[in-house]
């Protein structure tokens, strides 16, 4: 765990970036790198590790003579080209139909489908449209909030849950664990139905569909405990032992140890709760049942391009993609390594 | 991270409080009235803000008797139905859905049939095709909006010359003529014949038909039997037909997406042709400009011999749906749907968005007979659209897959595909 | 199957020791679901001798217990207040008043129709109204429910099971009180429940919320659906205007008869469902993890640049980039359009038209979602293989695919085993990228026209089952029966792999 909580701040002193080589047709050049790396190696080795390194230096200097010193680099300065290249090509396939995406919104001439990517016009039409012709400011209001509230009450589920599961052995957890694994496996949307009659009682379908949105996100959301009992399941026992020989309760061992050690899992748990709502357009659209007030931004920008509508919204329905993409674009480039951490302490440990 | 919990839940708070206190009362007009109702209305897409106004207009026209608040939604008239089987308990007051759904509503028990006196009214206004409509085994059970529903032929004047758009062997010619002048385009002639409302057309163009019996509960008990000869020499002829459609380079043959549509003339190979309705003039017209023609359907060619296409003509229609108990409400709503499909709410809706009336009065109107594209649907070769079990449409649509699917000329394989398709008939009754 | 022992095993040459593993593997399948029979077997057995164990407990704990605990057989909670325990005996009593009162209010009358699903259907009344003078109006007049029966009816079991429960509870609470003041011991006080509920019983605390949420919206709407593969709920009998009712098997029967045009389609789509589940997995997997081994490769520049381009497909809904990815393939889009221009094909390519080619597509597409997930989440682990690894194998003469197939591969797959097969499970169920590319087409015209809805070559089980709930049909009670089938192929395949899984035998080693 102290490894996997150096790793994070290692993460962040360098922006994200831990190196570590893979292609080795040489050996000396890789040593020469390793020297060059040295510094940054050992902020998260430990140091028995260190020792190892050094180990690795003394037999170095045979290797190195083995072969010489710059057909290996050049060697290597051709693979990490190809690399470049591979990279960049493959940066222009991921990134190009957002860049398209992004072309269409400023387009002025006309506001329908349209068989070319590049505007003949550009402007900001499309957007003043979006927000003062359709409702997409009030769609765009209650998915934000939704989202802030799914971060918020889901992370308190997922983490009550993660807790109880990981620290605590008690009568019926295994049962519980498979229930809820078995249970996941029901493809979930044929119940849509009986849930839209069950908030249908209750008043909160229609206009009122996000409040039942609301509460449909985060009820069933102690099932996603997965990642985060895997990065619990890590953090060591004996920390709460410490804490309970000197009379810590359960709850102060959760506040006080076990949540301060988490940050990575807990910002990578509402990070995912607040991402979720947005792209949701099959159980939103169904518990709107056709309201308008009811829609999510999805559904909203769905409803734009309906069949009659399309030719009037299609380039304001980009614009839609833009602004939505926008802050989610944000978040995930600054929390990035708190994702990377969080998904690698917990997703993968089950 | 205590921070950004405090943030997150400070943020939620003070917008959510914000959230609560927008929006405040505004002045009741309808507080006099003796029968004030909150009511739901699903109509056509865009047509929320006339609906609205024609709604104002009811509640002031009725004296201080009858009060409505409505919440107007705008559902696709094929769609609305469907929602509305699907969620019974929460469907609208008032709703617009097409012609082939009123069989599986009143089957449903989602409707409820007009007064004896506004059936009269209505019978008396609109045409026999569209009280025909709106009947089911011979129950009234919908009010006719409209009478356009039917499609006809959009052409790119710079592609295809009026007379080669009398044919479909003309336009897919001019296309590929068009093609080979212009090295590296592609001109496609759309018509969505994976629907089964379009490939009908084939069929009923060489004469074969398909009429089904629905019983008053909306039921299909019995087979169509010798009403249906899609299964026949006829039948035939139009696979053929249909077949020298769907298999020529030019016809625009897109599985997933929806062919058939205005948008088509826009897209990166664009089409030259498009068969579609009067929904689709306005987008047409952004599309093309003076260079759209429009005109009737064209004929195909089999054996030497010419058959029109026929397109269906069906309605669009008004629901209400059954009231609980209160017997003022249900009449209440009648007459607001007679309201909304009387003569000059049917004549509203044209000079708005170019509708078809479905009442004599409104087809006689010197206007509405000038309009190019409802003349065209006129022009156009047409049959009464009868009612129809819901499944029949994929059952002619397999059929046109299959047809798609054989070899080109097989006769025996477009034979199978007729008898598979009558074989198919019997899983479409109602038990 | 004879096993070998290790000396005979080391002579295998490196296939047939593959081939072998091969074949302990599938071996073991069967003694696999021999193992589990039999732990099922004895499960019902110490099952059937631990509910008899209870009743006698209880009738122990009558005959023998203080008047106090015979009181509180009938009136919760009664012991605990004889013991002074004011909080528990509280929650007792209320939730007893509360059980009785709903089932006077509500429950008995929705358990009452249970069985039947309702016998009154809605009818019709011609009333008069002053707003038409002189006629009829027809309005209903309300009958049976057959859905909320279904619903509330097994809502009312969840409490009985619940209530039955806690009078359980109660039960032995008060034995135990009897017991302890017996041995002349002191009772808990509410204090200490209290303080006890955070610290020793603090997972109860916790879990109250979380599992009270699973159990009424997901638990209860999985087992109503269950019960609808029991019922002819669809468009002609939609519960509220029409009543449905059960029908036992009849709906499976109809699936699984052979012949039925269903029992063919299904095959088909569980096929290739299957299939696009294993390839979705694994192309992601491989490809993201090489993406993730060259971003991190040492002397590659602008990582974060590299790294963020990727990570902007997850920010952009899927709905919206899909969909235009899709329309960017249609035969007379961009992609078409700009290939004919430069001449490089004279025709469109028909990418969603031709099945084999759509299928392709989709799968390609999704590598396009996948990559930017799992690049992430490898970046990670690659980080966690020890450093010294590498080096020692370095100095050994391992090359880069060497060092990979020997080190990060196994290493990969050890750690990430449990993701593999959540994953899986996710493709099965992954209805995003196939709806919103394909909507499931081309339509396949020899198979696919089977419940109200045409399914097509690309149609997965999740998939179809919204076309068939969506479809003309509204066929609830197919896509239930189709629902229980996924399920169980899903979870039988999981189960076996899990436990077959050396990974997941772990979760306390990491401690």
């Amino acid at each position: 765990m102290k490894d996997s909580i150096k790793q994070v701040e290692y993460f962040e002193e360098t922006e994200g970036v831990v190196e570590f080589d893979m292609d080795i047709d040489s050996h000396s050049a890789e040593y020469e790198s390793i020297e060059l790396d040295e510094s940054g190696v050992q902020q998260f080795l430990s140091e028995q590790e260190a020792s190892q390194i050094q180990h690795v230096q003394s037999a170095k200097e045979q290797a190195a003579e083995n072969k010489t010193h710059m057909s290996q680099t050049t060697k290597r300065a051709i693979s990490n080209t190809i690399i470049h290249v591979v990279l960049a090509l493959m940066s222009i396939l991921w990134i190009l139909p957002f860049i398209f995406i992004v072309f269409e919104s400023f387009r002025v001439e006309s506001t329908g489908l349209a068989g070319y990517i590049i505007p003949h016009k550009w402007g900001f039409d499309n957007y003043i449209r979006l927000f003062k012709e359709t409702e997409f400011g009030k769609w765009f209001l209650s998915t934000f909030l939704l989202g802030l509230f799914c971060a918020v009450v889901q992370t308190l589920f997922i983490l009550a849950m993660s807790y109880a599961l990981s620290r605590n052995r008690f009568k019926g957890r295994k049962l519980l664990m498979n229930a809820m694994l078995v249970l996941g496996m029901f493809p979930g949307f044929l119940t849509l139905i009986l849930l839209y009659t069950l908030l249908s009682g209750w008043g909160l379908t229609g206009s009122k569909a996000p409040y039942g949105l609301a509460i449909l996100y985060v009820a069933s959301s102690g099932m996603g405990y997965y990642v985060c009992k895997g990065f619990f399941d890590t953090i060591s026992h004996s920390l709460d032992e410490a804490a309970m020989v000197d009379g810590a309760s359960k709850f102060q061992i959760f506040y006080k140890i076990i949540i301060p050690m988490s940050k990575p899992i807990i910002i990578y748990t509402i990070l995912m709760g607040f991402m979720a709502p947005w792209g949701d357009f099959i159980t939103a659209r169904f518990m709107s049942n056709n309201d308008p007030l009811g829609f999510n931004v999805a559904t909203g920008l769905q409803w734009l391009v309906g069949e009659t509508r399309v030719d009037r919204y299609y380039t304001t329905f980009c614009a839609g993609g833009v602004v939505v993409a926008l802050p989610i674009t944000l978040l995930f480039m600054f929390l990035q390594k708190y994702y990377v951490a969080g998904v690698t302490g917990g997703a993968v440990k089950g | 991270m205590k921070k950004i919990i405090a943030a997150l839940l400070g943020a939620v708070m003070i917008t959510g409080t914000t959230a609560a206190l927008v929006g405040c009362g505004e002045e009741d007009e309808g507080k006099n009235a003796k029968y004030r109702y909150n009511i739901t209305v699903w109509v056509g897409e865009d047509t929320k803000t006339l609906t609205q106004k024609l709604i104002t207009d009811f509640n002031k026209s009725n004296g201080q008797s009858i009060w409505f608040y409505a919440k107007v939604n705008e559902v696709t008239e094929s769609k609305a139905a469907g929602d509305v089987t699907n969620k019974p308990e929460d469907a609208p007051e008032i709703f617009c859905f097409a012609q082939d759904q009123i069989a599986r509503l009143v089957n449903s028990r989602l409707l409820a049939p007009p007064a004896q006196s506004v059936v009269d009214s209505l019978t008396e206004i609109n045409t026999a095709t569209a009280m025909n409509a709106a009947t089911v085994g011979s129950t009234v059970y919908a009010y006719p909006l409209t009478e356009d529903n039917g499609y006809f032929l959009y052409y790119d004047k710079r592609v295809i010359s009026d007379e080669q758009a009398g044919s479909v062997e003309g336009i897919l010619d001019a296309c590929s003529e068009y093609e080979s002048s212009h090295p590296g385009e592609k001109r496609y002639f759309s018509f969505d014949l994976k629907g089964g409302w379009y490939v009908s057309s084939f069929f009923y163009g060489a004469g074969a038909k398909s009429d089904w019996a629905v019983t008053d509960q909306g039921k299909f008990t019995t087979l169509p039997g010798e009403n249906d000869t899609f299964n026949s020499d006829k039948g035939l002829i139009a696979a053929q037909g249909l077949q020298k459609v769907l298999k020529h380079k030019s016809y625009l043959d897109d599985d997933t997406k929806d062919t058939g549509k205005a948008s088509d003339f826009n897209a990166a190979s664009p089409a030259a042709a498009v068969v579609s309705g009067i929904w689709d003039y306005k987008a047409a017209k952004n599309a093309l400009g003076n260079n759209l023609g429009v005109a009737k359907l064209p004929t195909y060619t089999v054996d030497e011999t010419e058959h029109q296409l026929k397109s269906f003509l069906g309605c669009k229609l008004l629901g209400v749906s059954p009231q609980e108990g209160d017997a003022n409400k249900a009449a209440a709503l009648t007459l607001l749907a007679q309201y909304l499909t009387n003569e000059d709410s049917q004549m509203a809706r044209y000079n708005s968005f170019g509708w078809g009336p479905s009442t004599k009065s409104g087809q006689n109107n010197a206007t509405v007979k000038a309009d190019v594209a409802l003349s065209a649907l006129k022009e156009t070769a047409t049959v009464p659209q009868g009612q129809y079990p819901a499944d029949w449409w994929n059952k002619v649509k397999v059929l046109s897959g299959s047809v798609k699917d054989a070899a080109t000329g097989d006769l025996q394989a477009l034979q199978k595909a007729l008898s598979d398709y009558a074989d198919g008939l019997r899983s479409l009754l109602d038990k | 199957m004879t096993y070998l022992n290790s000396l005979d095993y080391l002579k295998l040459t490196r296939w047939q020791k593959f081939i072998y593993k091969l074949k302990c593997f599938f071996c073991a399948i069967p003694g696999w679901f021999v193992d589990k029979g039999k732990k099922i077997g004895r499960f019902f057995k110490n099952f059937g001798l631990k509910t008899a164990d209870t009743f006698r407990d209880i009738w122990y704990t009558f005959k023998n217990g203080s008047w106090s605990t015979r009181v509180s057989f009938l009136v919760m909670g009664f012991g605990s207040f004889f013991h002074k325990q004011w909080l528990r005996g509280a929650v007792f009593l209320i939730l007893e008043v509360v059980f009785i009162l709903y089932m006077v209010l509500a429950g008995g009358y929705w358990l009452s129709k249970f069985g039947t699903l309702g016998t009154v259907q809605s009818g019709k009344q011609l009333v008069e109204s002053p707003l038409l003078p002189g006629e009829y109006v027809e309005v209903t007049v309300a009958g049976d429910n057959s859905f909320k029966i279904l619903l509330y009816g097994l809502l009312t079991i969840f409490f009985i099971v619940a209530l039955i429960y806690t009078w359980r509870l109660n039960v032995k609470q008060c034995k135990l009180c009897d017991e302890i003041t017996r041995n002349g011991k002191k009772i808990k006080t509410s204090g200490e429940d209290i303080k006890s509920l955070l610290d020793n019983d603090f997972h109860k605390t916790l879990l109250a919320l979380p599992v009270f949420g699973i159990t009424m919206f997901t638990v209860l709407p999985i087992i109503f659906m269950i019960l609808v593969a029991f019922t002819n709920y669809d468009k002609n009998h939609n519960g509220y205007t029409n009543l449905f009712s059960w029908v036992g098997f009849d709906n499976f029967n109809s699936v699984i008869s052979f012949g039925s045009g269903l029992q063919v389609a299904f095959g088909e789509i569980l096929a290739w469902t299957l299939i696009w589940a294993f390839f979705a997995t694994f192309s992601c997997y491989f490809l993201g993890m090489f993406v993730a081994i060259m971003i991190n490769k040492k002397g590659i520049k602008i990582k974060k640049f590299w790294r963020t381009v990727l990570v902007m497909t997850i920010a952009v809904p899927q709905f919206i980039s899909l969909l235009y990815i899709s329309n960017l393939f249609s035969t007379n889009g961009i992609v078409n359009a700009t290939l004919m221009k430069w001449g490089w094909i004279d025709s469109p390519i028909r990418f969603w038209g031709d099945g084999t080619l759509a299928k392709i597509m989709v799968l390609v597409i999704n590598v396009w979602v996948g990559i930017p997930y799992l690049m992430l989440i490898t970046t990670g682990i690659l980080m966690n293989i020890p450093a010294d690894l590498y080096e020692s194998a370095r100095i050994d003469g391992a090359n880069a695919f060497q060092q990979f197939a020997k080190i990060t591969l196994p290493y990969m797959l050890f750690v990430t085993g449990p993701y593999l097969l959540t994953s899986f499970v996710s493709n099965i169920n992954n209805f995003n990228v196939i709806y919103l590319l394909t909507q499931g087409g081309p339509n396949n015209y020899v198979w696919g026209d089977v419940g109200g809805y045409v399914a097509g070559d690309t149609t997965i089980l999740i998939t179809w089952l919204f076309g068939i709930t969506t479809g003309n049909e509204a066929n609830y009670k197919m896509a239930s029966v189709i629902g229980i089938l996924i399920f169980i192929v899903v979870s039988v395949l999981s189960l076996v792999v899990f436990s077959i899984m050396p990974a997941t035998k772990r979760e306390d080693d990491f401690s």
